[in-house]
């Protein structure tokens, strides 16, 4: 992620206009007399978190830890509640992955491991060897081949880094949906246009962890800033930890990293 | 042949109207945030972070529950969200005022609440603790349809074992203690018998 001083000045200039409009509004405020229905609406606004600055000095990054997830599916209940993700689609899922004693390796995700893997395979007729789960999400490349397969620049990185949609001026060609090679787009079926994970953008602006971050109990699902040296995320990526990403072969360099992963995961 | 033959006027015109008409539509039809973070919509990025949260986080609900989260700090259920057992935050609390009742599990279905999480399966990493809920109760001799809250807290699941297990072990202190005192009393005595023998001898 780049840092460019231009976005910096231009970041600086908003901040400063808006504390100037903020404080002529403010004095304005003391003058007229307030109607009893706009100060409610002043504290309810003042209530919800408030949208920070964008970060320019973050590196935001992903990592899952595979060894770590226990297949309980909390991640993808809090996912489609916090981002109201139609039932049947998913912006996060996790998969299954059984290895027998031949080798053969079987990957499945029954309703996208929303409701927990409480039932174990009975299709398989060898011995089972091991078995893991591996959490997916967008992998917010660096170099996103769904940016560039959009014709429109209704799909774009945002200056922190992270890579969202513009759902007014999509017009859900399904362009994006094929361009990416980690599945994580689709077309959203009541807002007809294209959706994906954002890492919980809105959360993160307001200094919240992404929702599946929140809800994973054991810590498998971390998100921080690489340059925030106290951070956990830093401080693996610092230490002799092997951090792997999907596909690299494809270079689009992901910022989600998965740590402990196996050689079977695509 | 002149330079300004007609053909060459009809295509300056058209060239021009033609450019006319495209600044136009671009001043028109363009998003007025378009260009303002790169070549997209800059509304769309604002739009985007103003989204409104539905999930908050633990601290959520500190300021109202404050004793159930102490209770949660302290044990092994610490890093577990509140908000997925209950409700998210929002739909619960808006404006520093409860709006709709949380959804608590009613006690039938809370073993498998637990169980979702807990129940021994392959794939689960082997630090994380499980157990086989049949086997679990049929070891602790208690009924099988036992909900696992009669034992453990939802919040501070082992709190309580903790403590049983730390009477029991004091208990068993007290007691070893207690022999190892009527030992040497009754070594003791048998001393003190033997001196009375000795001098009873001289
Ligand atoms: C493992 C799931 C789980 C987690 C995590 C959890 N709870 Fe609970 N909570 C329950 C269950 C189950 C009950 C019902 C307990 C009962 O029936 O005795 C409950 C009951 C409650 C009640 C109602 C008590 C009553 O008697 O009315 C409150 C308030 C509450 N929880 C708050 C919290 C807070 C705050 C947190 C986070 C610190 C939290 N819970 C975390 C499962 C959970
Ligand atoms: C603004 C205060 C407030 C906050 C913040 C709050 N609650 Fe509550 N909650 C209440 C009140 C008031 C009740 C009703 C208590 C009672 O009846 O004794 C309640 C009751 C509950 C109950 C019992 C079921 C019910 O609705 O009566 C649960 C469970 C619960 N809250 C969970 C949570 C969780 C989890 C959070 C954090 C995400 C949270 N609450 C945050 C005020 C709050
Ligand atoms: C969302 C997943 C989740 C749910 C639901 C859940 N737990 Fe836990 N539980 C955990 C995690 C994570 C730990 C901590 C494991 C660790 O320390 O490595 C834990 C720890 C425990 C432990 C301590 C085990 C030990 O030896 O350290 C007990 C006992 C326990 N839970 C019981 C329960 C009970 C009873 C319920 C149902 C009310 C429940 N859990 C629901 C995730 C969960
Ligand atoms: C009769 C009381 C009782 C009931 C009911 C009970 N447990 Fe336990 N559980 C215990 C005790 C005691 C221990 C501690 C065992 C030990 O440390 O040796 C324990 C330990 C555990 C552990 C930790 C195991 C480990 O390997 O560290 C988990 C997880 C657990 N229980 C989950 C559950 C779940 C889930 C249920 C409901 C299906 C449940 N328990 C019902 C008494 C109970």
């Amino acid at each position: 992620m780049r840092v460019n001083q231009e976005l910096i000045d231009r970041d600086r200039r908003g901040f400063i206009q808006s504390v100037v409009t903020g404080s002529v509004g403010g004095s304005l405020m003391l003058m007229i007399p307030m109607s009893s229905s706009l100060g409610k609406e002043l504290s309810s606004s003042s209530s919800e978190a408030k949208v920070n600055p964008i970060n320019l000095d973050a590196n935001y990054c992903f990592m899952v830890d595979v060894t770590g997830c226990i297949g309980c599916g909390n991640c993808c209940v809090a996912d489609r509640k916090e981002n109201n993700v139609p039932e049947g689609q998913y912006r996060t899922w996790v998969e299954r992955y059984v290895i027998d004693i031949y080798n053969t390796v079987y990957v499945d995700a029954p309703d996208g491991g929303e409701k927990g893997y409480s039932e174990p395979r009975t299709d398989i007729e060898a011995t089972i060897k091991e078995a893991f789960f591996v959490p997916k999400l967008c992998n917010m490349c660096e170099d996103p081949s769904c940016v560039q397969g959009c014709p429109i620049s209704a799909t774009f990185t945002t200056p922190d880094g992270f890579v969202i949609v513009d759902s007014d001026h999509c017009v859900a060609c399904g362009y994006c949906v094929m361009a990416c090679p980690y599945g994580v787009r689709f077309i959203n079926e009541e807002t007809k246009v294209a959706d994906k994970c954002t890492w919980c953008y809105h959360r993160v602006r307001k200094g919240k962890l992404p929702a599946c971050v929140q809800a994973c109990p054991t810590g498998a699902r971390k998100f921080g800033d690489l340059n925030d040296l106290e951070s956990e995320v830093s401080k693996i990526y610092r230490s002799a930890e092997r951090l792997e990403v999907l596909k690299p072969e494809l270079g689009n360099e992901p910022t989600l990293y998965y740590i402990n992963s196996r050689e079977e995961v695509v | 042949m002149h330079w300004l033959d007609d053909y060459v006027k009809r295509l300056l015109i058209v060239l021009v109207v033609g450019g006319v008409v495209s600044v136009v539509a671009i001043a028109l039809l363009q998003p007025s945030s378009w260009g303002e973070y790169g070549n997209y919509r800059g509304d769309a990025l604002k739009d985007e972070a103003a989204k409104p949260l539905v999930y908050g986080d633990n601290a959520s609900c500190v300021e109202c529950h404050g004793e159930i989260n102490e209770l949660a700090r302290g044990d092994v259920h610490k890093n577990i969200s509140c908000e997925m057992c209950h409700t998210p935050v929002s739909e619960h609390v808006r404006d520093g005022k409860k709006i709709k009742d949380a959804l608590v599990v009613g006690v039938k279905e809370q073993n498998s609440l637990c169980l979702k999480c807990h129940s021994k399966m392959m794939g689960r990493g082997e630090k994380f603790p499980m157990v086989d809920a049949k086997l679990h109760l049929e070891e602790l001799e208690v009924r099988p349809t036992s909900s696992c809250n009669r034992c453990h807290t939802v919040h501070a699941p082992m709190e309580n074992i903790n403590y049983v297990k730390k009477l029991r072990e004091l208990r068993e202190k007290r007691r070893a203690l207690k022999e190892e005192r009527l030992l040497e009393e009754s070594e003791l005595r048998k001393l003190e018998l033997e001196k009375a023998k000795d001098s009873d001898e001289s």
